[in-house]
This record gives C-alpha cells, sequence and structure tokens, in this order.
C-alpha cells in the first residue's frame, strides 16, 4: 500500500500451489491413453513443483528444463516413434504445462499456463469426447478460471473464487447452448484429418475366414444401437444384415462386386418396422440393417440386399431405415450371380462334396436339400465353442469330420459348402445377432459379442431363403444369445454375462446416459440440426437463417447479463431516510456533514457550533450508528424512537 | 456559415474532452464513477484469450468436436460476462479524499481515501495509479460501509500539491479485460519546505550567532508534558518508557526557561544561500524550536510572524514557508 514503485509482481505461494492442483486436474484425463511413463513424467513435474510451491521456493535454474524437456521428447518418440501427429502431439502439450509451470516466476508465466491449460481442455476432446471427458474439462474449467481470479487478487480466499468461476460460467452457459444448437455445422473437415484420426475401431470386416468372427465375440463394445417406432422385433427376427459374402477360395470368403440394385426395389409386405440406427465408427463402407432394409435415407442398397456408404464410416452415424422380415428377396436374381453361389474351389474339401453329391442324388427338391442338409449337421453332433481347434487346408471336411467343433462362421460356411455341393446357390451373411433391450431409453444395444455369420440358399418360387446353421444346432444361440450356448468356461465379458442382477440395471442406466449423449451432444451435426430446425417449424433452414437467429438469441442474452449487472438504486430504508432528514435540517443551519466524517464526528462538530443542543446531538448520532452498524434488527419501535428524538430537536430549534 | 462550421467543431471537440475528462478539473467529493465514464477494453490476456478461442473453434469446426464447440461458446460466454463484471466493479464506486498529515519536500504525501458504494455492491482489486502509471493503492470494498486506503505521492516540491488526475482502474475477476476511469478529486495539501541546515539560531536580543547558544536552548528548559509523536521530532525526545508501557509514542514537551525569543531570519542567511536553502534552514530551525516548544519569530521579507509559540504559530510560520514567493 505504501510502495510507490509497482512491485515485482511475484506469484504468492497459496497460488503456486493452486495452479499444480489445477494442472493435475487438468492432466489426469491424459492418463487414460498415452503411454503411462508419459504421464508419470507429467505428474513427477508438477509434484515437483508442487513441493517447491509448499516451501515456498523459488522455481528451479532455466538451463534445467533442457534436459527434462529433452527427456520428455524422448518418451513421446520412444512411445508414439515420431513427436508428429495428434496422440503425440498431446502428450507433448501435456509434458509442455507441467514445464511451463516450473518455470513459472510471474504473473505473465501463470497467464500463458493458463492458455496451455485452455488448449488441454479442449486437446482431450479429440481423443474422446465422453460425458466422464465433459465432467472432467468441466472441473479442469471451473479450476481455470478460479486460478485467473486469484491471480488478480491473490488475497481473495479460494472457495470465493471458485464461486466466483462458477457465477461467470454460469452466465456464460445461456450463450454456450444458444450458440451449440444454431452455429451452423459444416459436415466434415474444412482440412485433411491426420491418418491416424481413425485408428484402432474394431468391427465386422469385408470378408471372412475362420475365427474372424469369434475374434469379435469377447470384446463387449457396443456395434450400433436401435430404436424402433412401435414394436421391437422378437429375439429371432433380430438379424443384422451386414457384408453378403459368395465368393469362396478354400479359406476366404468375399463379396462379388457390390455395385449398386440396379432394379427397383422389391415392394414390401406383410409386416415391417421403422427404425433408427446409430452405428458407431468403424472404418467401414457397409451399414447394418435388419433383414431385409426396404427404405433407407442414407447408403444405397447393393445388389446383395445389402446398405453400403460411399465413403468408411468415420464417425459415430445416424440413419433411419425401414425393414421388412417377410420381403420375398431375390426372386428374379440374375443367372450369373446365381451361378457365382454354386461354384467351389476345385480340389477343396472332397468330403464335403461328396456328402452334398450324396445328398443331390437321393433328394429332388431343393427346399428337401436343405432340410437333408441341416439334419446331417444335427446328426454329425457338432460342438459350439468360442475357441475352435485349427483346421488344415480342407477346412470344412477338418470341422464336420475331425474336429466337430466351431462358431457360427464355420458353421455357416460349412453348411453354405454342403448346399453347393448339392447344386443349390447358397451364400454367407455376416452381421449381427440379437441385440440387448435398454428398458432405461427403449432402445436394442447390439455389441460386438453380438456378431454372427448364417446363410441364405436360393429356392426356385420363394427367392433367397435365410438359413441359421448355428440355431439349427444350437437353437438356444438365438433365444439366450451367445452366454446361453457357450461352455461356462469360454472367456466372455462382463457385458455378456447376465448373471448378476443389480449390476445389470446399473449398466442399463449407464449405457442409456451414454446414448442420449451421444445423440444430443456429439452426435449434433448439420443432419441434426436440420432436423430439430425442422420439428421447430423452419422448413428450410441456411446458415442465413441460423446466423440471424445466433444473432437475435445472443443479443437477448447480452440483454439479460447488462439488466443483470446494471446497478440497481438502492432506497434508503426509513432508519437512512430519518438521519438524511436530520443531515438536511443541520444543513439549512449552515452545518452539513462532510462526505467522510463518521456520525459521532459530526455530532461533535455540531455540538461544538451549537453547544445547547451537544446532548441531542449525540444521542441522534449514536443511535443513528448504534443500529445502522449493529447487529441488532431495525424494527418499527427503533424508527419510532429516531424519529421522536428528531422532532424533540425540531421543536426545541423551532422555539 | 464557415463561422457556424468551427464553432461546431470546437463544441465537439470540447464535449469530446469532458466526456473522456469527466468534469474539467478537480472534482467535488465525494466522486461516484458514474456508468458512462467507465471505459473497457481487453487486455493483453485477453487478446490471448481471444486467440485460443479462434483456434478452438477452427479445431472444433475441422475434428467435428461437439465438445469443443461446447467449451469453446462457454469461454466466449464467459468472456462477455466478465467484460460487465469487471464493468461493474468500478460503476457507483464513491471515492472521497482527504488530506494525510503534515508532509515535508522530498517525502511521500499522504491522501486518505474513503472508498465507498452507492449501491452496496462488494467489489475487488480496485487500482488506483498515478498518471505515470505507478501503482498507489489496491483496495477490496465489502458491500456495505466503507474502506479507508492511503495514497502516497511524492512531493518533489514545496506548495501546494494535488493529486493530479488518477486512473481508478480493474481486472478483476478473471484480468482479460481492463475497466477504468478518470478522476482528479479536489483535494489538496501544502508541502513544507524540505528541513535542511545546520547553522546555528539566533538569539532575538543579541542577534549574534553563537553555536553555544543552541546547546544553551535545550539545556534550560522544563518538562510541560507529553504530546504525539511527529515524524521531525528527535527519538532523544520520545518517552520511551511510557512507549515500552503501552505502545503509544508520545514526545516529551519543554518549555523554554528563559522567556528568551529566537529569532529565524532570512535576512541574517549567509548571502551565499539561495532561495530554497533559505527556507529550508528556517524550516529546519522551526522544527527544533517547535521540539523544544520555544517562541520563536520568523522575519521573512514583507512579513514578521510572532513572536510566539504553540501548534497554531509553528503550522502558521510552516505554511507561510511552504507558499513563500509562489502564488504569494
Amino acid at each position: 500500500m505504501n510502495t510507490l514503485a509497482t512491485p515485482a509482481p511475484r506469484i504468492p505461494r497459496t497460488l503456486a500451489l493452486q495452479l499444480c492442483v489445477q494442472a493435475a486436474i487438468t492432466l489426469w484425463p491424459y492418463m487414460l491413453f498415452q503411454p503411462w511413463y508419459v504421464s508419470a513424467l507429467a505428474g513427477l513435474l508438477v509434484a515437483w513443483r508442487s513441493v517447491l510451491a509448499w516451501q515456498d521456493r523459488t522455481a528451479p535454474p532455466s538451463w534445467l528444463l533442457v534436459p527434462l524437456a529433452s527427456v520428455g521428447l524422448a518418451c513421446i518418440i520412444l512411445a508414439y516413434g515420431n513427436p508428429v501427429g495428434r496422440l503425440p502431439g498431446l502428450s507433448l502439450l501435456c509434458l509442455l504445462l507441467p514445464l511451463k509451470l516450473l518455470e513459472t516466476r510471474n504473473t505473465r508465466d501463470v497467464r500463458a499456463a493458463l492458455l496451455l491449460n485452455f488448449f488441454l481442455i479442449v486437446g482431450m476432446f479429440l481423443h474422446e469426447q465422453s460425458a466422464m471427458i465433459g465432467f472432467a474439462a468441466a472441473l479442469a474449467m471451473i479450476g481455470s478460471l478460479a486460478s485467473a481470479g486469484r491471480l488478480q487478487r491473490a488475497a481473495l480466499p479460494i472457495a470465493d473464487s471458485v464461486k466466483q468461476a462458477l457465477r461467470l460460467l454460469a452466465q456464460g452457459v445461456p450463450l454456450m447452448l444458444a450458440m451449440f444448437v444454431l452455429f451452423p455445422r459444416v459436415d466434415g473437415p474444412l482440412w485433411g484429418l491426420p491418418i491416424d484420426a481413425d485408428s484402432g475401431k474394431t468391427g465386422l470386416s469385408d470378408h471372412m475366414t475362420m475365427g474372424s468372427i469369434s475374434n469379435l465375440i469377447p470384446s463387449g463394445e457396443i456395434a450400433f444401437r436401435a430404436s424402433f417406432q412401435g414394436e421391437i422385433p422378437r429375439p429371432a427376427d433380430r438379424y443384422w444384415r451386414g457384408p453378403v459374402l459368395t465368393r469362396f477360395d478354400g479359406t476366404d470368403w468375399k463379396q462379388i462386386s457390390s455395385f449398386p440394385a440396379a432394379r427397383p426395389f422389391p415392394q414390401p409386405a406383410g409386416r415391417a418396422w421403422q427404425y433408427t440406427m446409430t452405428m458407431e465408427a468403424h472404418d467401414q463402407r457397409w451399414l447394418l440393417a435388419l433383414d431385409f432394409p426396404t427404405a433407407s435415407e442414407s447408403g444405397r442398397f447393393t445388389a446383395d440386399m445389402a446398405l453400403a456408404t460411399t465413403q468408411p464410416v468415420r464417425k459415430r452415424m445416424r440413419y433411419t431405415l425401414q425393414s421388412s422380415p417377410d420381403l420375398m428377396l431375390g426372386m428374379d436374381e440374375l443367372q450369373w450371380r446365381l451361378q457365382a453361389a454354386t461354384e467351389l474351389p476345385a480340389s477343396f474339401n472332397p468330403r464335403t462334396v461328396a456328402e452334398g453329391k450324396q445328398i443331390s442324388a437321393s433328394v429332388p427338391d431343393a427346399a428337401d436339400r436343405v432340410k437333408a442338409a441341416i439334419s446331417f449337421m444335427q446328426k454329425s453332433r457338432l460342438q459350439y465353442t468360442l475357441s475352435p481347434p485349427s483346421l488344415g487346408r480342407d477346412s470344412i471336411d477338418d470341422f464336420l469330420f475331425t474336429t466337430r467343433s466351431g462358431f457360427c462362421e464355420h458353421f455357416a460356411a460349412a453348411f453354405v459348402v454342403l448346399m453347393r455341393a448339392t447344386g443349390v446357390p447358397a451364400r454367407v451373411v455376416t452381421g449381427y445377432q440379437g441385440g440387448e433391450y435398454n428398458p432405461v431409453d427403449s432402445t436394442l444395444v447390439i455389441r460386438q459379442s453380438d456378431a454372427h455369420a448364417w446363410a441364405e440358399v436360393w429356392i426356385a418360387d420363394r427367392g433367397w431363403v435365410r438359413v441359421d446353421p448355428t440355431a439349427a444346432s444350437f437353437p438356444t444361440r438365438i433365444a439366450d444369445g451367445v452366454a446361453g450356448s457357450l461352455p461356462e468356461s469360454d472367456v466372455l465379458p462382463m457385458s455378456v454375462r447376465n448373471n448378476v442382477a443389480w449390476l445389470r440395471t446399473l449398466r442399463y442406466r449407464w449405457e442409456a446416459l451414454g446414448n442420449t449423449w451421444n445423440q444430443w451432444v456429439l452426435g449434433y451435426n448439420a443432419q441434426r440440426q436440420m432436423e430439430l430446425m425442422q420439428s421447430l417449424g423452419i422448413a428450410n433452414p441456411d446458415w442465413k437463417l441460423l446466423a440471424s437467429l445466433m444473432a437475435s438469441s445472443a443479443g437477448l442474452w447480452l440483454l439479460w447479463l447488462v439488466w443483470r449487472h446494471f446497478p440497481k438504486r438502492v432506497k434508503p430504508d426509513a432508519l437512512d431516510r430519518n438521519w438524511q432528514r436530520f443531515c438536511r435540517r443541520m444543513a439549512r443551519m449552515g452545518l452539513p456533514r462532510e462526505p467522510w466524517e463518521s456520525p459521532t464526528d459530526y455530532a461533535r462538530r455540531l455540538g461544538i457550533a451549537k453547544p445547547q443542543y451537544s446532548e441531542l446531538f449525540d444521542s441522534i448520532a449514536e443511535f443513528y450508528a448504534t443500529h445502522r452498524f449493529g447487529r441488532t434488527p431495525v424494527t418499527a419501535p427503533v424508527i419510532a424512537r429516531q424519529s421522536a428524538q428528531l422532532n424533540e430537536l425540531f421543536t426545541r430549534l423551532r422555539s | 456559415m464557415r463561422q457556424a462550421l468551427s464553432k461546431l467543431i470546437a463544441s465537439l471537440r470540447q464535449r469530446s474532452r469532458r466526456w473522456m475528462q469527466r468534469v474539467p478539473g478537480p472534482e467535488a467529493q465525494p466522486i461516484v464513477l458514474p456508468q458512462r465514464c467507465v471505459y473497457v477494453l481487453p487486455t493483453t490476456a485477453g487478446l490471448g484469450v481471444a486467440l485460443v478461442l479462434a483456434v478452438m473453434l477452427l479445431a472444433a469446426i475441422n475434428y467435428n468436436l461437439s465438445l469443443g464447440y461446447a467449451f469453446t461458446f462457454l469461454i466466449a460466454g464467459t468472456g462477455v460476462a466478465h467484460i460487465l463484471a469487471t464493468w461493474r466493479n468500478l460503476v457507483g464506486l464513491s471515492l472521497s479524499f482527504q488530506a494525510g498529515g503534515e508532509c515535508f519536500a522530498g517525502a511521500a504525501a499522504a491522501f486518505r481515501v474513503m472508498l465507498g458504494s452507492a449501491n452496496k455492491h462488494a467489489r475487488h482489486a480496485i487500482q488506483i495509479r498515478a498518471d505515470d502509471g505507478t501503482q498507489l493503492l489496491m483496495v477490496d470494498t465489502a458491500d456495505s460501509g466503507s474502506r479507508y486506503g492511503q495514497l502516497e505521492i511524492p512531493a518533489l516540491r514545496r506548495g501546494c500539491l494535488r493529486p493530479g488526475r488518477l486512473t481508478i482502474e480493474t481486472v478483476f475477476p478473471l484480468g482479460w479485460v481492463r475497466a477504468w476511469s478518470y478522476i482528479e478529486p479536489d483535494v489538496s495539501l501544502l508541502v513544507y519546505p524540505q528541513a535542511l541546515g545546520d547553522l546555528p539560531m539566533l538569539n532575538a536580543s543579541s542577534n549574534d550567532a553563537r553555536g553555544s547558544q543552541r546547546s544553551r536552548l535545550f539545556a534550560e528548559e522544563e518538562f510541560a508534558g507529553l504530546r504525539d509523536y511527529r515524524s521531525s521530532d528527535s527519538p532523544s525526545r520520545i518517552a520511551w518508557r511510557r512507549a515500552a508501557r503501552d505502545g503509544s509514542l508520545l514526545v516529551k514537551q519543554f518549555d523554554a526557561l528563559d522567556s528568551e525569543d529566537w529569532l529565524l531570519s532570512w535576512s541574517h542567511l549567509p548571502a551565499a544561500l539561495d532561495t530554497e536553502a533559505r527556507l529550508s534552514q528556517l524550516t529546519q530551525w522551526l522544527l527544533q524550536s517547535r521540539a523544544a516548544n520555544a517562541r520563536v519569530t520568523l522575519d521573512m521579507p514583507g512579513a514578521r510572524l510572532g513572536p510566539d509559540h504553540g501548534d497554531a504559530h509553528y503550522i502558521a510560520c510552516l505554511e507561510h514557508l511552504a507558499l513563500f514567493g509562489g502564488e504569494a
């Protein structure tokens, strides 16, 4: 207070400590995805700075930062191979903050550290945007603003600074909501995304080998969600159609060129389901649909009646669909496609082919041949297991006649080969089967562990007919899901085993929350924005309209804010009014109160000027001061006594 | 026509000056900062935040980060709320200035300032700066009642000192924007000449200057009582025993035994001294006399004060010295 020169703005101890805690809050979500030693290094640096702050010691010399930064860079190169890219960049930022804190000496450094904090908060979203991360970011945000507040006024208690930050953030929330909804969203990036932006997505691939589907089962990850308008299909009808595989070379099943369907779509007949799918990103070009899709707003139909997109699905995607389970599919199938569906690689699986020939000799009708093949497989006493033994060159022969245990892809492939040997066109369909109904938000949740493969055979007057050889051998697979038909010894994710009731309820709630979050926060894109505008009655929202809506809502918000902050006139209460009456009366006598004068000082001065009333002056001033600055409430009798005092004085002055 | 135009320009110029400077010249107290005189602009830190926000928005658009959008808009909204909060922190602040204790040239002049709120609103981190930017004060005020602070302004020369144009500013709560207002309080403090010089004092009757007489002044005197300590008092006169007992700093006062007058004469000072040096020497003598509560006569060109003693006389003499040759 008595310094004439501006003091060097050194940061006080509590602020330095607060910044360390703040850094820890901001950095902890980074622990979830970066290598442990990068997190450990960042943690160590923060801890070191905290110890220095605790002992009220200054920052270490700057030359020390060079080796520290080099160690950090080495860690990042060790972890990612190169320091350029999205994840290494984030890790680099993550180390930069503690390093900046270590060299923080004055208020300028703190400001830079706080800006770095903002970058880190948003950087986190590049990796994950779950509700948890959002919550962590909000905490970090509150902490940053509280630190910024205490940087301005170190004497401010931490609790007050947090309150201040919350108040400011709360005032910003209406603008955030309006802008979030109205800010024109763009589809697709402004510039190229880095190559590693979508790495590590799991899901079905567009071809199948033995074991490729059973590999997905241990993953409890959600593949997609479906919410139905009206009735939800029974478990036996929940076949989610993915890539259709016709070409078989002995080991691999592949699609035949998936050109778009040129013919008009078959007319839907019988039952129909309307539903909305929310696909998780899987980095492939196909979409899933319930058997058999008839109308879709996104994607295009392939000739196999599967849905495909032109671009890989790199973001969570939402689309509306219609499916008819009773559709007659492929009544007028092209001859060359039927031909392709009967081809078998030469000199593979001789025993299966022989078995097929035997069936075709004894059974003339195609539909009866299907039944014969199914009953053959049922009689073979095959085992259903997640960990089938490895198979040789003639994989189907080995499965059917030697190992006799396999997963759904073995069953489907074996059945298709058998059918082709009897001369009936057949193909493998991959996708998902089943799904769990979440009663909290009424959606079906389909996980990677629901991945499945089945077969379709072509019969002259019925078209493509679905046959599920796994279900034929193990009906429980469809009724109870994977968990019901597998031996207990097979390892399954927690989400697939359903035997803990309260855990299941908890999981339902959590996943419903996650779904709402995905739909309304993360999945809010140009399309969603359009839908929302349309549901509000705006038929054709363009960016001009959005901009004007945005401007007007921001204006309204600003008005509210100004109204909130505009100084309100404080009306004097009765006690003050009486006192002002007294002061005015004294001013008329030529003795106005000076603004800095306290009531008792004023009374003393008045007493000197007018000694005959000094006692009365003193009692009036003291009465006012006691009740104005005291803790006792100002009640009506108090005011009455004050008025009485004044009246006494005024009558004596008049006489 | 041209006359009307130049008249208009002149009035506009005057208007804008009045607008920025509130009231031309010193303002009556208490000064209450009105809404239209509080200006707000972003600070460097605020510009930095704006830049970070722009980068965040670009990243949100490019990577389609919904949470990125949300937090960008949240920080932006907070920033706007910050502008109003900062503005609000100053509007309605009332300031009353009062001159502090006596001050000699070369020391710091103290002004007491009472900060209150015209509308019951707690204020934080209010800074008062001098025109050259040095921070003079940083205070908070509670939502009711008032806070006192003290401004210390270097008093370089003797004479009437005004704090001049002051900047009241705040960057609270986040430091992204700065709100400020200019005030020029109508308060002044008379700065006395610096007390300097070690020439011996003159006896009024003998008119000769001998060193021995100066020591006599302090030798033959009688204890007359205690009074409050002033910064010019010699430490040897402080009642240390009393100070040790209850912490109060009092000074022993003595009455000169002999009724000798001391003459503090301008004309008897050596001709080599310039005006300021003379005034300094006279001030030095006056302070010594005051410490001894001795009778003095101040003999100045055109004025003669005393012989007399007592506080009122010393103050009158000091004021005369402070204003000597200036506006007189």
